[in-house]
């Protein structure tokens, strides 16, 4: 019975068995990288995760400045999106818009010290024609109108207006 | 407003302020506007033995006494006078002329 055998005079069956060996190592590298693979897509999908929940808390914060400062940026929440998209940078000109506000602000700030100052006058005004208001109606009270004695008096003596008519009524020119 | 509660008001008039009104009236008579001055006695009394809260205009509060002060305007003639509902009692203070009624300054 003849053996065959390779250009370096091994047998076949130690051939074989070299590929088998080879194969085993290409296969126990293959399964490594796979390992390798799985982690990196697992990674992949933490890091979204975690993208997509910086996103929402970001949200979160440009929703509270909204609220706080309640006014209508001119950087819209759609601008914001486009800029993620485009890789543009927006803050600076949130930055130049907070500064505007600011200033705006202080000038408020000053505008409310002087209108409470000037409110703080205008009561003092309101308290002191309220108080000319209460010395006109004693005066008036005084002059034009009935001490008790007086409503006693007529109560008392007072006539009724039906006599002059009656007494006019009857006069001839 | 009329009052519909309690029957006529009483009007209580000073003497010397009846006095005055005859003067005027008899003015108004000779010189032939005694009709005009007579009707207009007779609305006023109408109206303060009527109706008098709801008639005339309040003027100020007499805070002594806690009435108020109104004025009533019939042509030629104004009165000043204030309403107590609990006694149903008009105390009239004065009459004045319209300045443009036979020259004649109110009392």
């Amino acid at each position: 019975m003849t053996m065959s055998h390779d250009l370096n005079g091994n047998s076949a069956g130690e051939g074989l068995a070299a590929e088998n060996v080879r194969l085993r190592e290409e296969v126990a590298r293959l399964q490594g990288e796979l390992g390798g693979l799985k982690q990196a897509e697992s990674d992949v999908k933490r890091l979204e995760q975690e993208k997509a929940e910086i996103a929402a808390e970001r949200d979160d914060y440009l929703k509270s400045l909204y609220y706080l400062t309640r006014k209508d940026w001119t950087v819209t929440e759609e601008e914001i999106a486009d800029a993620d998209k485009n890789d543009v940078r927006f803050d600076e000109r949130f930055i130049e818009e907070l500064e505007r506000d600011l200033r705006s602000s202080q000038k408020l700030t000053t505008e409310s010290d002087f209108l409470k100052t000037e409110m703080t006058r205008l009561q003092s005004v309101v308290v002191e024609r309220e108080q000319t208001i209460q010395s006109l109606y004693a005066l008036l009270e005084e002059v034009a109108g009935f001490s008790p004695e007086e409503l006693a008096n007529l109560e008392k003596d007072g006539a009724s207006l039906d006599g002059v008519i009656k007494e006019l009524a009857g006069l001839k020119p | 407003m009329a009052d519909s509660s309690g029957g006529a008001y009483r009007v209580a008039c000073p003497l010397p302020v009846l006095a005055q009104l005859k003067a005027w009236g008899a003015s108004a008579v000779s010189r032939g506007e005694g009709t005009e001055y007579v009707e207009a006695l007779n609305f006023i009394n109408h109206k303060l033995t009527t109706d008098p809260a709801g008639w005339g205009d309040p003027l100020y509060p007499l805070r002594k006494v806690g009435l108020m002060m109104r004025r009533g305007l019939h042509r030629p003639l104004q009165v000043h006078y204030a309403v107590d509902e609990t006694l149903r009692l008009v105390f009239v203070k004065s009459f004045a002329l319209l300045f443009d009624f036979g020259g004649e300054q109110g009392s």
